[in-house]
């Protein structure tokens, strides 16, 4: 049986305000006439025609960089939260399908501290070590988020290994390898991925917050955490520093958060 | 049978107390790993490529990192015991000075936002519970998720702008660590912890509204004439304040991330502005303290939030954790 689902408005603003950032931030820093690295005009310039959001500090245009600072949280957003997907989904379905062994009795534990930490904490304590750049974020970020997944994960692995279908599996005499393969992962990632969409939104605030600590993508390399951190100090001379990139942020993340929250009530609705 | 009970009862404190205690000790063992994650050597990190062997040396047992493996986890752990989490490389500070001194203003910021936080959530998520179809319900749902995907620090820095410059009628930055004092620095950064923390309590206490609603002695309260009043607070509120407590351990969670981020923006002199200054002057000793502790402290949290939940509803702890 087959129900209608009905897409919701806030899933389909959120879908194409999405698409549209996503275009936005590869086209943007392609057809500028601005280099986002580059300053090219006198700082500190309010939005006007030639500036829609205005120059900073060092005469940048913010409306290039701006964009291209979102093209390169998204790329960096994508690997991390993949990579934690992928990792923390197979240690998880592993766990839930030996859930006996004490193996996987020590990892659920091991999970469990990981996940204890505050997100953000145990972050920059690997940013500390590892050091600050793009790759140093996404490391902290898929050591720390795998774990999330793994709990996810191993409970979703539980629940279809004690199914009916993986037992008339076992009984056709089907070895563990295909049972796992078959029937055991695609039912965990199918679980997972939901999770993957709402966790997007934390990864994206998460890097940028890293950046904005100054344990992210350091400057000059554009980044919205980093840029709305380098305007702090122009709060009350020059606003657009800070608000605007701020405010891409937010409202990609309010698409984000839509698309999420709109795909889960669809799941339900189903 | 009344002996099963109790027993299984029993049983069920020693396992959430052993398993606290294990978790703790990972969180432990995690906070001291995260420093030999480190790709290459911290030390040449740190002192680079012109040092002296006895810089080296001197620095290595600072950190820590003289002995091998063993050696040093299990000089770790006994420094533990002792309450000793090594000292600051940066200003020669005991770790655990540093974590006492500043815990205290972050503390204090954890305890106003979670009382404004409850105080919101549970009539807001009581109402979002029984009118799910009002407009009042969309817009605050819409608000809530707007609040949720605006980051803390952006927030923050808005709301400086508005209430601190423009304004006025809050400081830009800094503490008074007297009580009432404290509080003219505390409301603002506190409320901007509570633009994340209210969009998930109140979810999740709407949510657990729900569920005590299907429930059949919500409906036979009805229907004995129970007082309005008595209705609420009894039937509705208390059995379903029992899973959004049991949650709380990872609201902490959050609610601690938040705040080391809200520090930050409201120059307060806290845990959170400890731990970001130690990541970016390296002071692997401090970063692995601050680290230890938030661990610790989310655990403990999270034992106490299930112990009390288990205590206010008696419907759950009867299977083991």
């Amino acid at each position: 049986m087959k129900a209608r689902r009905r897409l919701d408005i806030e899933f389909l603003l959120g879908a194409v305000g999405l698409a549209a950032l996503f275009l936005a931030s590869f086209l943007v820093p392609l057809l500028s006439p601005f280099d986002p690295l580059r300053g090219e005009s006198s700082a500190l310039l309010a939005p006007s025609g030639e500036h829609p959001f205005g120059t900073d500090n060092l005469g940048r245009d913010i409306f290039v960089r701006s964009f291209a600072a979102l093209q390169l949280d998204f790329v960096l957003a994508i690997i991390a939260v993949t990579a934690s997907l992928v990792i923390g989904s197979t240690i998880g379905a592993l766990m839930g399908m030996w859930r006996n062994s004490w193996i996987s009795r020590i990892l659920t534990l091991f999970v469990d501290s990981v996940n204890a930490f505050p997100f953000i904490v145990l972050a920059l304590g690997i940013v500390a070590v590892v050091g600050p750049s793009a790759p140093g974020v996404v490391a902290a970020i898929v050591l720390t988020g795998w774990a999330r997944y793994a709990r996810i994960a191993r409970a979703r692995a539980l629940v279809v290994a004690g199914s009916d279908f993986v037992s008339a599996s076992r009984l056709l005499g089907f070895g563990r390898a295909r049972i796992i393969r078959r029937h055991v992962f695609p039912n965990v990632y199918a679980e997972s991925l939901a999770f993957a969409l709402s966790e997007l939104v934390v990864v994206i605030i998460m890097i940028a917050s890293l950046s904005f600590l100054g344990a992210g993508v350091r400057p000059p390399t554009a980044e919205l955490g980093a840029m709305i951190s380098e305007g702090r100090l122009y709060l009350t001379t020059a606003w657009w520093m800070t608000v605007i990139p701020g405010a891409i942020l937010a409202i990609t993340a309010l698409c984000i958060q839509f698309v999420a929250e709109g795909y889960e009530r669809m799941r339900k609705d189903v | 049978m009344k002996r099963l009970v109790s027993r299984a009862r029993s049983n069920y404190w020693v396992v959430l107390v052993v398993r606290s205690l294990a978790v703790a000790f990972i969180v432990a063992t995690v906070a001291f790993s995260i420093l030999r994650l480190a790709p290459g050597d911290p030390v040449a990190t740190i002192l680079g490529d012109q040092a002296t062997p006895e810089a080296v040396a001197r620095l290595r047992s600072q950190l820590g990192l003289d002995g091998n493996l063993l050696q040093q986890y299990l000089a770790f752990i006994g420094g533990l015991f002792q309450g000793d989490l090594g000292v600051s490389v940066t200003s020669r500070v005991p770790v655990v000075t540093i974590i006492v001194n500043s815990i205290g203003p972050t503390l204090a910021l954890i305890a106003v936002s979670s009382v404004i936080g409850f105080l919101v959530s549970v009539p807001l998520g009581l109402f979002l519970a029984l009118r799910p179809r009002s407009v009042l319900t969309k817009s605050v749902n819409f608000v809530s998720t707007l609040s949720l995907s605006t980051p803390g620090f952006y927030l923050g820095l808005l709301a400086l702008m508005l209430f601190a410059v423009a304004l006025g009628i809050a400081p830009v930055a800094g503490y008074d660590p007297s009580f009432p004092g404290m509080l003219r620095y505390l409301w603002l950064p506190a409320l901007v912890v509570c633009g994340q923390l209210i969009p998930v309590l109140s979810r999740v206490f709407r949510t657990s509204v729900q569920r005590t609603l299907g429930e059949e002695f919500t409906e036979a309260a009805i229907v004995r004439g129970i007082p309005r009043w008595r209705y609420y607070v009894h039937y509705l509120v208390r059995p379903s304040l029992a899973p959004t407590i049991a949650l709380l351990g990872y609201v902490a969670g959050q609610l601690l991330s938040s705040a080391v981020m809200i520090e930050m923006v409201f120059g307060f002199p806290g845990i959170g502005t400890q731990l970001v200054r130690a990541v970016s002057t390296r002071d692997y000793p401090t970063v692995q303290g601050i680290v230890l502790v938030f661990g610790v402290f989310v655990v403990l949290i999270t034992a106490l939030s299930e112990a009390v939940s288990t205590r206010i509803d008696h419907r759950i702890g009867r299977e083991t954790p």
